[in-house]
């Protein structure tokens, strides 16, 4: 059995007094494509920035390729959810792309390798003709294909986007379910969902963020009026079958709920 | 004008001026472009100001002490940089508010440097020539280190531009590509620091600011993409500097004073051009370039 991509163990995690995330184990198996589920608040986008190690565990373990994650983070490509940057800034949507590279070459300008590459990631996300427009300029799924094209770019092993087709239009979001299908076979992809209930059917995991976190295999269910609303790409998630997420508040209240740091015990 | 170009053959200390205009101009339209992107102009005239000490500190040493070979040039480096380190470090804590610390190595800063101005003997009549600058008072030495100056700076610049675009842009993003932001974000200032020191050698400590913005900000109405900016902004930078030079010499007005108004006069007709061109584009019946003539718009009259 190989190492797992992504190793949780026992996490928690609060932000001063308040608990957001308890008691989070899970893991992610190389080339698995997963989607993170879960109600607005409920720690979705906190646990994806434990995975990155900007945030640190107040208890458990976080390790990705079996290191903590500031360690392999030029092994790991990731796309915010939004992006704050300044509308004035003097930058084109390749310019962008290759600030994905900065960390792949030495000294000096980019190279003609880092150039390709960067085009080659924008052809992947279909924005291969706006590579000299403004970023700026760019509407805001064009910006969030852009910044998957920029994480691409990096030639990552793991993939984390932070909902990734929230502002991307149907097509555009089809697309992007597309390449992560395709995406899987180079590299494992993780993102965050912005709908509970519905995901690209092509993921085959789905990790249910409530405070606590369950991952579970896909289970499809799609019924004749489903598949004519959604057309046939998605799947449910009956959260009350899967995902063990109704009783959270017991669950806090047990021992390791509380305010004390974990790290103090 | 005429003067200028007439005396230049003629006089050593034109000749120093104009190097000088030239080696300040280059590394200015660089850095100060990042220093409009980035919007850290007050950052930039903290550092500029705080200078004064440093060169009242090396005046001190020089006329009291006879510390010789301390020159105001290298009081100001030392003390640019020392502020640099100062600014960046308060920052990457994160503790204090960066405006309160800015204002307080700005005035600061300026305090110690009127202080030890005031004790010694003979150099109040300097503070003018601090404050806004004599280019025409560069000395070879001066010149020396303002080429060495140019090189570090230049070489920095070139060798770490994607570094500093990256953490310029989005410092989490750049952070989590490999890049170790507060160590670039606190080599930037440093360059900063060694940039003022040649402004202020040019147009002293006050109008530094402004050479370090309006070349920035004047390219930066003309491109949308850095690398173009940047070179134009080191092509205004010369303008304005070598412009100004020459334009002052003749009626004797001072150098420093006529290289900013110089610069303001060619921002704002750059600026009124580039409005009135935007509002000609956008002028309503006007059918933008590419757009199908039925697609209606602002121009189109009701039926």
């Amino acid at each position: 059995m190989s190492a797992p991509v992504i190793e949780v163990v026992d996490l928690c995690f609060s932000y001063s007094d308040s608990e957001v995330l308890h008691n989070v184990s899970f893991r992610v198996e190389p080339g698995d494509l997963v989607a993170m589920v879960g109600p607005n608040g409920g720690g979705k986008t906190t646990l994806l920035l434990l995975l990155l190690g900007i945030l640190q565990p107040r208890w458990g373990k976080v390790r990705i390729f079996s290191h903590p994650p500031a360690l392999v983070r030029s092994r790991i490509g990731y796309v915010p959810q939004q992006l704050h940057f300044d509308p004035r800034f003097p930058l084109t949507t390749l310019d962008v792309v290759l600030s994905g590279r900065v960390d792949k070459h030495s000294l000096g300008p980019y190279r003609s390798r880092d150039r390709a590459r960067s085009r080659e990631a924008l052809d992947r996300v279909g924005m291969a003709d706006l590579a000299e427009r403004s970023f700026a300029r760019l509407s805001g799924g064009e910006r969030q294909r852009v910044l998957v094209a920029r994480a691409l770019a990096g030639e990552p092993d793991l993939l984390l986007l932070d909902e990734p087709t929230a502002n991307v239009d149907p097509q555009g979001s089809h697309l992007l379910h597309e390449l992560f299908q395709e995406l899987r076979r180079e590299m494992t992809v993780l993102f965050v969902s912005h709908n509970v209930n519905v995901v690209s059917r092509h993921v085959n995991k789905i990790i249910c963020v409530n405070r606590t976190a369950a991952l579970h295999p896909i289970e499809e269910i799609i019924s004749e009026a489903f598949t004519g609303a959604y057309g046939g790409e998605l799947a449910v998630i009956l959260h009350d079958l899967h995902c063990h997420i109704t009783d959270v508040s017991r669950v806090l209240q047990s021992e390791h709920a509380g305010t004390r740091r974990w790290e103090e015990r | 004008m005429i003067q200028f170009l007439q005396d230049l053959s003629d006089y050593a200390f034109l000749q120093y001026a104009l190097a000088a205009a030239v080696l300040a101009a280059l590394p200015c339209g660089a850095i100060g472009s990042f220093i409009v992107i980035r919007r850290s102009t007050y950052v930039a005239g903290a550092i500029s100001h705080c200078v004064l000490g440093g060169m009242g500190l090396a005046c001190y040493l020089r006329q009291v002490h006879g510390v010789a070979g301390v020159t105001p040039l290298m009081g100001a480096t030392g003390a640019a940089v020392l502020a640099a380190l100062l600014v960046g470090l308060v920052t990457a804590s994160g503790r204090e508010r960066l405006d309160t610390v800015l204002s307080a190595v700005w005035a600061v800063g300026m305090a110690v440097g009127i202080s030890f101005i005031a004790a010694t003997p003979g150099y109040s009549r300097d503070l003018m020539s601090y404050l806004f600058g004599n280019i025409l008072m560069v000395r070879k030495g001066d010149l020396m280190l303002m080429l060495l100056l140019d090189v570090v700076v230049g070489s920095a610049f070139l060798l770490y531009y994607d570094r500093f675009l990256a953490i310029s842009f989005n410092p989490l993003l750049a952070r989590l590509r490999g890049v170790r932001v507060e160590g670039y974000e606190l080599f930037f200032l440093v360059l900063t620091a060694l940039t003022i020191v040649l402004l202020v050698q040019v147009v002293g400590i006050v109008l530094a600011i402004a050479l370090l913005t309006l070349p920035g900000a004047t390219a930066g109405l003309f491109s949308r993409r850095l690398a173009p900016m940047i070179l134009l902004s080191i092509a205004f930078s010369l303008t304005f500097t070598v412009g100004g030079l020459a334009l002052s010499y003749g009626p004797g007005w001072p150098t420093g004073a006529t290289i900013i108004e110089l610069a303001a006069a060619l921002y704002l007709i750059c600026a009124g051009i580039v409005r009135c061109r935007d509002r000609l584009r956008r002028r309503p019946g006007r059918v933008p370039p590419g757009a199908s003539p039925q697609s209606g718009g602002k121009g189109r009259l009701p039926e």
